[in-house]
């Protein structure tokens, strides 16, 4: 990790696109703003964890479930993905 | 076009329209590798959001308003963009169902939808600064699969206290 040290008003740049703003500190809180390109999600650290955990469980979980794809989906005969046991 | 999707332990194949596809350019939150999703349905409310690029991923989705029938949100003028938003063009809402298999009660994730222009087939997965919504916010009563079918989701849970398992349990994957 790369440590710097900024004071109010100060900015960071990340790569060409990625600008972070100290705007202002009171006590132990810090309060930044983040400029970055559009198709970068910007979070506070632990709700991406949250959401990414829980994105990947619900992955999981369906697939560890029969699903029956609606019967109204013209569909070509399955094959099976593993070898038969 | 046809899309493989992985179902159980085997490959299926569907075909799906053009209609069905969405672009998704920050992907979902842990698979931002993957961009193009088919939205398919499976027993209603569900839908099951497909990766195109990837056979084994897949999301169960639902309309937010099934469990909360009060549910919406705020586009802010950045996912409008990202969205390709225009006028009065309306976002459809979707949220990811977490599936158990252990007899609690599935979850919705209401915290984190995946709002979609259905004009532009662009989307985005949303995370909502409100704190109230939750990232598992319990599914209780869907609406019951006909019989003989595998159902997706447990049934709802009786108020009798017991402990909600479905009642006939046959030894699902």
């Amino acid at each position: 990790m790369l440590i710097l040290t900024r004071r109010s008003g100060e900015a960071i740049s990340i790569g060409p696109d990625v600008e972070i703003t100290v705007l202002e500190v009171s006590g132990d809180h810090v309060r930044v703003g983040i400029s970055a390109p559009r198709d970068l999600l910007v979070l506070r650290k632990e709700l991406r964890l949250q959401v990414e955990q829980e994105n990947r469980l619900a992955a999981s979980s369906q697939r560890n479930r029969v699903l029956r794809i609606a019967d109204s989906l013209p569909s070509v005969p399955s094959f099976p993905a593993q070898p038969a046991r | 076009m046809q899309l493989r999707v992985l179902a159980g332990d085997s490959v299926r194949l569907v075909e799906v329209q053009d209609r069905q596809l969405l672009h998704l350019p920050r992907g979902i939150v842990g698979f931002e590798e993957l961009s193009g999703f088919a939205l398919l349905p499976l027993e209603p409310p569900l839908y099951l959001l497909q990766s195109v690029e990837d056979p084994t991923v897949g999301f169960v989705v639902m309309d937010p308003t099934v469990v909360d029938p009060g549910y919406g949100i705020e586009v802010s003028q950045e996912e409008r963009a990202l969205l390709a938003m225009v006028g009065d063009d309306r976002p459809e809402c979707w949220c990811i169902v977490t599936l158990t298999m252990d007899g609690s009660p599935s979850t919705a994730n209401l915290r984190a939808p995946i709002v979609v222009n259905p004009n532009s087939r662009l989307g985005s997965q949303v995370i909502l600064q409100d704190g109230q919504r939750q990232v598992r916010h319990p599914v209780r009563s869907m609406p019951r699969p006909p019989t003989g079918h595998d159902s997706p989701l447990q049934r709802p849970e009786k108020r009798s206290g017991r402990n909600g398992r479905a009642r006939s349990s046959r030894g699902r994957l």
